[in-house]
């Protein structure tokens, strides 16, 4: 078995190790590097370590490997009001989003501000664009990996952070020399120690989360590796306000648990169930009536994958997977009104079969062939659907300097997500494929090339893609149309056709005092949307241009300072086109849909990290983070209105910008 | 395939022309106010939209004095008199003293001004009574009180409503309720639908309740399945037209050929309450 892991830092690895029949061992070569990511051979993809994020810029006094996930190339700059990830203008719910073998679905705390996934608990995180293999599950975007700690450890370790309005604690327990267990969990204390900042004349707002993680790890001999991860995540935001008696409650659990069971050896073969489930709630509550909006999807997934080595030069992917979810349909539950109703139990489920066959060959010294197809038999009360994928991907390693990869594949997606607005919201409502809305197919190329520029020792990555997308659906109904009628989705679903093309250049220094990345992408996402507009329109995913630079400069041992910028071009919005008075209410008259963009997005993330070495404090390493979001104060605006002024009786054109204008923080970190 | 890539490639050019792309602007339009109701005189304010350039603008610049409105039915048409009128806003209404709306008629609105001219059709249903209305204590305060509103649909097929309401001696016109808009099934039986104030731009702070002592004349509006949508969709843009996570950027259902607005005919049944301690 020939397994590289070539790794800085960091112990990443490709989910499935190409293999020839050499007598070599499992190699890691590993290098100290300050800069979080490194680029996989071919460059398809991105890991992000966690280990060194809490010297990087923190928000609230966290660092999120989503948000630095966010600073790659092809995937698009959120908001702060946006939560998602968006991988080259496809859609959030495009991308597969996975802790070990569980699917999370909304992994977020604070709408986004941060990931419910605790850094100091997983080991890297790895984005997947658009070259993927044959085992990828069924989504037609990216893939996020979070990889948890898969190495017993030998001694007890753990860190502590402690920030603005949250404090979290890691603990590394071995139990055996074969046997491990990681616990973490963090919690904020906003409504404990914030509660009068969050209540002024008008409102009253309260907000707390928790996330707790647990890894099992058991290696039993070289070959064989049991672990059990969990994730258990809550965040509950109540807003009262006092002069329309209005409470608005929303709220999200988060669960995934897998088990896996991993075999290396002279075939490589890992067996897994997971269970995933996101339940949210949305709430309006006056004293004479109570509209909920409750929603869940439940997710149980069994797979098996195996690799067997066929000669020296060929191997053969093959694996299976077993999917089944379960859906409480969004549907509003009222009571006090007229249109007065109660849900009953309007679940409903699916099964998704999957098979899937992919052969790497080695047929010269620098080209590799990987041919594989994917078959999916996906069933649910009202429609049967079978597909057969294919995936084809060529590799050329250019000795010593990189490598060049193309790929062209199909891909199917039965589970469609949609809601009230782009933003990427918990309520935003899952959905699986049926009778009245069927499987999104999209068909894509993309050819990658890595390139290393020895003098400077840095890689050079150049991606484009083209990408074709049928049937995905958009949400046209409002709020409204949930309390007054019996609210039936499907009459509020548009069927949309369209393409993402685009380019994603990084430019990345992994080694030395001073390393970064710089990325530029120029995405186009259009969608054919007849209902609302004549030919292709901007998706709400395209970013036309996005730029960022990530610098982490190490002064000495103690002192380093990181810095982000990012530059991206303004979000697709619907322009006004006129405003008139009516009911004494300002009413906007919009044009084409997505014709318009909201002005570019610009910020300057700064942070300085003072580490205290553990020489000085016996076994104890402490380190003082101080960062600033936005350091400039750009008003980054969201969204454009009319408004109507009191005092002069006159139309305002309004904007509302970014949430913070200026985000400062500072956090404690001990590790031992 | 070709013309995919002559899309991207005149995309690519579109992209190099952005910079320089002027914000779309739209000619002004006539913006029509209007409702006719069992027993009482056609009401139409007009008005006009402006655009974005507008920002600043006093609304009364866009109030329209001149214009000449005109009703058709049964073979006849009136013309509507403009004049100052400040139970509104804007300020001036056009009304007519000559006829009152009839329930089951059919009401044919023109207006016309400056080359602009707007027209809309429009039908009284025929009104149900308000069977009684109830004041209840609002918790945790002692100087509001709650209404609400019953009456017994009589129809055996969906039927549509909308509750207005006025504060007698505070208030001049008739407000919608919010969430005051309604629909029914012929199963329902007895509706009880609370009777909350307006949200308005107009005023600052929203309450949704009454004060005590309060004399609320109560409007009980049964409307067409057209106005019904046309204030669903206003419901909708007033309640969440400016908010980031449920953003509606979707334009008010007009009835109106040539402008925007509504022209509504309303069943109306009519009953007053006080609000005691």
């Amino acid at each position: 078995m020939f397994a590289i892991l070539l790794s800085a830092g960091i112990k990443a690895q490709d989910t499935k190790p190409t293999l020839i029949n050499d007598t070599i061992q499992e190699i890691t070569v590993t290098a100290k590097a300050h800069n979080a990511t490194s680029i996989s051979r071919h460059g398809d993809k991105i890991s992000l370590s966690t280990h060194n994020l809490s010297r990087q810029v923190n928000i609230l006094g966290s660092a999120d490997a989503f948000k630095y996930i966010q600073l790659l190339p092809g995937v698009k700059t959120n908001s702060d009001y946006t939560t998602g990830t968006s991988v080259q203008g496809c859609d959030f719910s495009h991308t597969a989003i996975e802790m070990d073998e569980a699917t999370l679905f909304y992994p977020y705390h604070l709408l986004g501000i941060f990931s419910a996934c605790n850094n100091d608990h997983f080991s890297s995180v790895s984005l997947e664009k658009s070259i993927h293999s044959a085992d990828f599950a069924n989504r037609l975007g990216g893939k996020i990996s979070v990889m948890p700690h898969n190495v017993p450890i030998k001694k007890f370790t753990g860190s502590a952070n402690i920030g603005l309005i949250s404090s979290g604690t890691s603990l590394s327990i071995p139990l055996s020399s074969q046997c491990a267990l990681i616990l973490s969990g963090r919690l904020s204390y906003l409504n404990t120690l914030y509660s009068g900042l969050m209540e002024n004349k008008d409102n009253k707002i309260n907000y707390d989360f928790f996330d707790t993680n647990l890894t099992f790890i058991y290696k039993k001999n070289k070959a064989n590796t049991l672990s059990i991860n969990a994730l258990l995540g809550q965040d509950r935001l109540k807003c009262y306000n006092k002069e329309s008696f209005l409470n608005l409650k929303m709220g999200w659990d988060n669960t995934a648990i897998s088990a896996s069971w991993e075999h290396t050896g002279k075939t490589y073969h890992k067996s897994s169930i997971s269970f995933s489930d996101l339940k949210n709630e949305l709430q309006l509550q006056m004293p004479e009536f109570n509209i909920g909006i409750p929603a869940e999807i439940s997710h149980f997934s069994a797979k098996e994958k195996i690799t067997v080595a066929l000669g020296k030069k060929l191997s053969f992917n093959t694996g299976c997977a077993l999917e089944y979810y379960r859906l409480l349909e969004n549907n509003s539950n009222i009571s006090g009104m007229p249109d007065e109703n109660h849900t009953s139990d309007s679940h409903y489920s699916a099964t998704e079969s999957r098979l899937h066959g992919e052969l790497d060959y080695l047929f010269h010294e620098n080209w590799e062939l990987r041919a594989g197809i994917k078959a999916t038999y996906y069933h649910t009360s009202d429609y049967d659907n079978v597909s057969a994928d294919p995936l084809l991907t060529l590799r050329f390693t250019t000795p010593g300097t990189g490598a060049i990869a193309v790929h062209t594949g199909i891909y199917s997606q039965y589970l469609h997500q949609t809601g009230f607005s782009s933003n990427g919201l918990p309520t935003d409502f899952w959905f699986l494929a049926n009778s009245k809305m069927k499987k999104q197919k999209a068909f894509g190329i993309s050819a990658s090339w890595k390139h290393k520029i020895k003098p400077f020792n840095l890689n050079f990555v150049i991606e484009t893609y083209y990408k074709r997308i049928l049937d995905q659906p958009e949400f046209n109904g409002s709020v409204m149309s949930m309390i007054y009628n019996e609210f039936d989705a499907y009459d509020n679903l548009l069927n949309t056709t369209g393409f993402n093309t685009g380019i994603d250049i990084m430019l990345q220094k992994q080694f030395g005092k001073l390393s970064g990345w710089l990325s530029y992408s120029l995405g186009i996402a259009r969608r054919k949307i007849p209902e609302l507009a004549d030919g292709y329109v901007p998706s709400s995913g395209e970013q036309l241009h996005n730029l960022s630079v990530t610098v982490n400069y190490k002064l000495n041992n103690i002192w380093s300072f990181a810095s982000n910028f990012v530059f991206a071009s303004g979000t697709p919005t619907t322009p006004i086109l006129s405003v008139f008075m009516l009911g004494e209410n300002i009413m906007c008259n919009y044009g084409e849909y997505n014709s318009w963009h909201l002005p570019d997005y610009h910020r300057l993330d700064l942070s300085a990290t003072c580490t205290l070495p553990r020489k000085a404090f016996g076994k104890y390493a402490h380190s003082l983070n101080l960062s600033i979001v936005n350091a400039y104060a750009n008003k980054n605006v969201m969204l454009q209105y009319f408004s109507y002024s009191e005092d002069d009786a006159t139309f305002k054109f309004k904007e509302v910008s970014t949430m913070f204008k200026i985000l400062p923080s500072i956090s404690y970190r001990i590790e031992f | 395939m070709k013309s995919q890539i002559a899309i991207i490639l005149l995309l690519l050019l579109n992209i190099l022309a952005s910079c320089s792309k002027e914000y779309p602007a739209e000619e002004q339009k006539l913006v029509i106010e209007g409702w006719i109701e069992n027993g009482e005189f056609p009401v139409v304010l007009v008005s006009l939209s402006g655009n974005i350039d507008n920002d600043g603008d006093e609304v009364a610049d866009f109030m329209v004095r001149w214009a000449k409105v005109s009703i058709h039915f049964d073979d006849k048409t009136y013309i509507l008199t403009g004049s100052p009128d400040k139970r509104y806003f804007p300020p001036y209404s056009y009304i007519s003293y000559d006829f009152r709306g009839e329930a089951g008629k059919t009401y044919t609105l023109e207006v016309e001004y400056k080359g602009m001219k707007a027209t809309a059709k429009t039908t009284v249903p025929t009104p149900i009574e308000i069977d009684s209305i109830s004041v209840g204590n609002v918790e945790d305060n002692d100087t509001l009180r709650s209404i609400n509103v019953h009456f017994t649909p009589d129809r055996d097929e969906t039927d549509y409503f909308r509750i207005r309401y006025r504060e007698y001696n505070t208030e001049s016109r008739f407000y919608p309720s919010f969430l005051g808009t309604i629909s029914t099934r012929p199963s329902d039986g007895k509706i009880s639908i609370p009777l909350y104030r307006a949200k308005l731009k107009t005023t600052k702070d929203y309450i949704p309740y009454f004060p005590i002592g309060s004399v609320v004349e109560v409007r009980l509006s049964r409307i067409n399945k057209e106005s019904y949508d046309i204030w669903c969709d206003y419901d909708n843009i007033v309640n969440f037209g400016s908010n980031i996570f449920f953003k509606q950027q979707t334009n008010l259902y007009t009835n109106i050929q040539g402008g925007y607005g509504y022209w509504i005919g309303y069943g109306i049944s009519k009953s007053r309450i006080k609000t005691t301690k």
